[in-house]
């Protein structure tokens, strides 16, 4: 899932975790002038023929000096790029209509400062202009020694797995006479859940919970004793007068937990006919049971999911909305 | 650190500042010959678009209907303005006018990132245009300074989360612009140079170069006199003759018009053969810009240089007018005798207008009438400007009705080319062929670079006289009058005050040698500085590419040297940049660095992910023993690396040199 690009040539000394950096590859930077430095280069000329023409030497001085400016910023440009570390890491999931971000780290290894680096998600082919276009591109600085982190915001527009696209990281620092880029093909996805949507009320507990359901609203029973809190469990649980106390942080239990439990089919949807509404309405049921405590369980097509509850129970279950009819269902 | 990247953004303050500063600079040098309006206007314009940047005014272009015809209204009052002045709105004058006005319109309206470059590039050309005007050292150096705030103003624009400090950038346009220096030099002298211009060079290309001219009336010397711009440079092969053989013959004058002196009828190339004895002297001489086709020389040249020739009255010409400095060598003989002349020559030598000059034709007819020898009235002549009460100077009174009568029997005062006009002209009614010759006398030594300067103060006029047996002779009668003229050179023979700033430094000789030095030394820098940058053109480049055996290399084979050079340099320069970077380490990482070592040796590793707290506790759980110590350290770490505190960095070192773990 992580991949680790080197921009060109490699400082390489020895990594303390060669699993993480295993996939280096060099990549090649690109680079072209701006609509500015064929301006600029075009104005050159045109001194240059003056230059000549007058035979003025102090022309011709300023001319070549320039030009010399020229080649340099184009060496300056490039050099920004080259030998960063670049490795994707896997991005949080998020909902369809979200924006997914991908985070991306920057190792600067021993390379000088660098400066106004973009990414650019999106490639279009934008050397011609002077500046990139507004697209959702960040901008980062990394000093020397430095690692930096960057999140490259994608539209997450439907459930599934989005893929990261090819990156485009590129600099017109400092003069921005030259636009120099370079392609990235992180391996990078996100799980796009879908849209929590619908507005089919929460079906009726299984049958053998019923009798649980009666005393209280929230499934939520007689008061039974603490334990340990485990990642997942609902905050409503947490016993914070305890934490108070700066005690451990513990849960409070009741006798009706693992007994309410909502089992949602593919039946109780049965009533929207397109599958991603569906989806949604499971969707919005799945964080609704977990938001007021419920034990649920899915049972869709392809995804038989015990009853649980808790984040994890949550995200699997979503994961498994995530990947409904489609290939990848065993990637996510 | 993230933000969000707009289009085109538009420039920030800071680099509207650095642009604004770069475009005053640019503007400046033109206040000496641009009329002041337009200067004034220009700054106006770049103040006003400050003034709203800073205080957040509403610029004229924007929304604002009451404004927003201001601009344009200026623009068009500014351009009929300059096409006014210059009845024209192209040409070098004129069109550099309009650039600088441009600018000023240009920096109005700024508001785009596109705006933003146009305006730096308007700004490099401006810099470009005043280069017509001057090429010094000093207009050099405000050069690179112009370019460095216009290419940090680029820079400031590229970097707009303000990453670095203003310093940082404009260290980095200094050290772009180092690195561009290497490329500089090599296109510099290898960029094949053309000596004909490629289009025609407009009209006023060649304008207000001071010198002789091409005729010599009262006046027309002496406001030579206080000028101190260079004529020419020497540089002997030998050693220098003494100052008073320093005659540099230039336009040599026989027809008179009553009024002023000029040259007769056509240039004949056939010039007699010299009689000369002793080794010639051979020289070099660099020609300021004339825009004239004569050349100077010292009497008597040889031959003419190449490509030129010599008159029959021996004036050296050039093919073509010299309107750029030029290098000229040559070989002349102090000691020469020229006496061969034909009789038409000389009877044009004795050429006199009708009517004109009455009282001085008397004088000369009654020493005529004594019968004398031409040499003896040529004594008598400068007998009387000697012994009767003529005056040298600068200032003399102007002379109404016939000049050579007022002047001989009238005011008495004069300069070098009253005494040799009327010197001639009395000559001429004497029945002596004679001819009016000027030039510069002497110049000034330097020592630093070791060679003559001549500076259009040293302009001189004299006479040359036909003798039976001895051919032209060369009379100078101002020597008569002011022998120091000649022997001491004009800087002796004039009142102190347009000596210059010798006087600020006192009167003494110690002070006035250290002025001496000083001014020497500068001419020597600039001497090279023209010889070398401003004069380097095919010729110099033929003479450099010689060196290195390439003197016959046509642009072709000049072109593929010069990319193979550009491209090794690009290479080296790259290596450069990539260099491995080895930042300077933290000390307190240092020694935390070789506690965690030591710590590694007993087997105690510390994880990449493990923070020196987290690693603290791990250690001090496994080893016991160690955990007040091993604490103890990773405080001191903390307080020296987080909290910059020296002392603890003491106590870090010392602990960390005595940390000896056992298991």
């Amino acid at each position: 899932m992580s991949t680790s690009f080197v921009l060109e040539r490699l400082p390489a000394p020895a990594r303390s975790d060669p699993a993480l950096f295993a996939n280096i590859k060099r990549q090649r930077v690109y680079i072209l002038p701006t609509r500015a430095g064929i301006i600029f280069s075009i104005l050159l000329l045109a001194m240059l023929l003056g230059a000549m023409n007058y035979n003025n030497s102090m022309a011709y001085i300023l001319v070549f000096l320039l030009g010399g400016l020229f080649l340099v910023c184009m060496l300056h440009t490039h050099r920004n790029l080259t030998g960063l570390i670049i490795t994707g890491s896997r991005p949080q999931p998020v909902f369809a209509g979200e924006t997914a971000l991908f985070p991306v780290s920057i190792d600067n290894g021993h390379g000088p400062a660098r400066t106004v680096i973009r990414f650019d998600c999106q490639p279009r082919s934008n050397w011609l202009k002077i500046s990139a276009p507004a697209s959702n591109a960040v901008m980062i600085d990394v000093r020397p020694n430095q690692k930096q982190q960057v999140r490259i915001p994608v539209p997450a527009e439907r459930r599934g797995l989005l893929p990261l696209e090819r990156v485009v990281i590129s600099s017109c620092f400092p003069l921005g006479l030259f636009y120099a880029w370079s392609y990235l093909q992180l391996e990078q996805h996100c799980v796009v859940y879908p849209k929590p949507a619908g507005s089919t009320r929460l079906p009726n507990p299984a049958p053998g919970s019923r009798q649980g359901q009666e005393g209280t609203h929230n499934g939520a029973n007689d008061f039974i004793g603490f334990r340990h809190y485990h990642p997942g469990d609902s905050i409503r649980n947490i016993a914070w007068k305890v934490l108070a106390r700066e005690q451990p942080l513990l849960v409070k239990r009741f006798s009706g937990d693992g007994s309410h439990t909502l089992l949602l089919t593919w039946d109780d949807v049965g009533h929207l006919h397109d599958v991603e509404a569906r989806l949604s309405q499971f969707c919005r049921w799945i964080l609704l049971a977990e938001q007021q405590g419920w034990n649920y369980a899915l049972a869709i097509p392809g995804a038989h999911i015990e009853p649980g509850r808790g984040w994890p129970h949550r995200d699997t279950c979503l994961k498994a909305l995530a990947g409904f009819g489609g290939g990848h269902a065993g990637k996510i | 650190m993230q933000e969000k990247f707009k289009d085109n953004q538009p420039p920030g303050t800071e680099a509207l500042c650095w642009l604004c500063g770069g475009l005053v600079l640019c503007i400046l040098p033109h206040i000496q010959h641009m009329p002041l309006w337009i200067v004034t206007a220009a700054m106006a314009l770049i103040l006003w678009r400050l003034g709203g940047e800073f205080r957040h005014r509403p610029l004229p272009v924007r929304r604002l209907p009451s404004l927003r015809h201001v601009p344009a209204l200026i623009a068009v009052a500014g351009f009929t303005g300059v096409f006014s002045h210059y009845h024209t709105l192209v040409g070098r004058e004129a069109g550099t006018a309009m650039l600088v006005l441009l600018a000023g319109f240009k920096i109005l309206e700024t508001r785009s990132g596109r705006d933003f470059y146009v305006s730096v590039f308007l700004g490099y050309f401006i810099i470009v245009t005043n280069f017509f005007y001057t090429q010094s050292i000093a207009t050099a150096l405000y050069m690179i300074v112009t370019v460095a705030a216009l290419t940090t103003a680029l820079i400031t624009h590229n970097d707009p989360g303000q990453s670095c400090t203003p310093v940082e950038r404009f260290r980095l346009a200094g050290s772009m612009l180092i690195q561009a220096v290497p490329v500089l030099l090599v296109l510099f002298l290898l960029f094949p140079r053309i000596s004909d211009p490629l289009w025609g060079l407009p009209r006023d290309a060649h304008s207000g170069h001071m010198g002789i001219s091409n005729r010599m009336e009262p006046g027309s010397i002496s406001q030579l006199s206080q000028s101190g711009e260079v004529a020419f440079r020497v540089e002997f092969k030998g050693p220098l003759p003494e100052r008073t053989k320093l005659y540099w013959r230039g336009p040599v004058f026989g027809y008179d018009d009553g009024r002023s002196w000029s040259r007769v009828g056509a240039n004949n190339p056939e010039a007699a053969p010299l009689t000369a004895s002793g080794a010639p002297l051979h020289y070099t001489i660099t020609l300021e810009p004339t825009n004239q086709r004569w050349l100077f020389a010292l009497e008597m040249p040889e031959q003419p240089p190449e490509p030129g020739y010599i008159s029959y009255d021996y004036q050296l010409y050039a093919r073509e007018p010299v309107q750029e400095r030029i290098r000229y060598e040559l070989a002349s003989h102090i000691d020469y005798q020229l006496d061969a002349s034909s009789p038409a020559e000389l009877q044009r030598a004795l050429q006199l207008p009708l009517g004109a000059h009455p009282q001085a034709k008397h004088l000369a007819r009654t020493w005529r009438e004594t019968g004398a020898e031409p040499a003896a009235i040529i004594q008598r002549a400068l007998l009387m400007f000697n012994k009767e009460n003529f005056y040298y100077t600068l200032t003399p009174p102007l002379l109404a009705g016939d000049n050579v009568d007022e002047f001989l029997f009238g005011t008495r005062q004069g300069f070098c080319e009253h005494y040799a006009g009327a010197f001639v002209v009395l000559m001429r009614a004497a029945g002596i062929p004679a001819r009016v010759i000027t030039g510069y006398q002497g110049g000034e030594f330097n020592p630093v670079g070791n060679y003559l300067i001549v500076y259009q103060r040293d302009a001189h006029a004299w006479a040359e006289v036909w003798l039976d047996q001895r051919g032209w002779v060369r009379v100078d009668p101002t020597s008569a009058v002011a022998p120091e003229r000649v022997q001491e050179g004009i800087r002796d023979a004039l009142p102190e005050t347009i000596r210059g700033i010798a006087l600020v430094f006192g009167g003494d000789r110690l002070s006035r040698d250290l002025w001496q030095n000083l001014r020497h030394t500068w001419d020597a820098a600039n001497n090279q500085w023209n010889q070398w940058v401003i004069s380097y053109g095919p010729q110099r480049q033929t003479l450099f590419l010689e060196k290195f055996g390439l003197g016959d290399a046509d642009f072709r084979i000049l072109t593929l040297i010069l990319a193979g050079i550009v491209g090794v340099l690009m290479i080296a320069l790259t290596f450069w940049l990539m260099r491995a970077y080895t930042p300077v380490r933290d000390p307190a990482r240092l020694l935390y660095d070789r506690f965690c070592r030591k710590l590694a040796r007993i087997g105690m590793h510390r994880l990449p992910s493990e923070g020196p707290v987290d690693f603290a506790r791990r250690a001090g759980k496994r080893y016991k023993k160690l955990y007040e110590e091993i604490d103890k350290i990773t405080r001191l770490y903390i307080l020296a690396r987080y909290a910059s505190q020296n002392r603890q960095l003491a106590m870090l070192r010392q602990r960390v040199q005595k940390f000896k773990p056992r298991k």
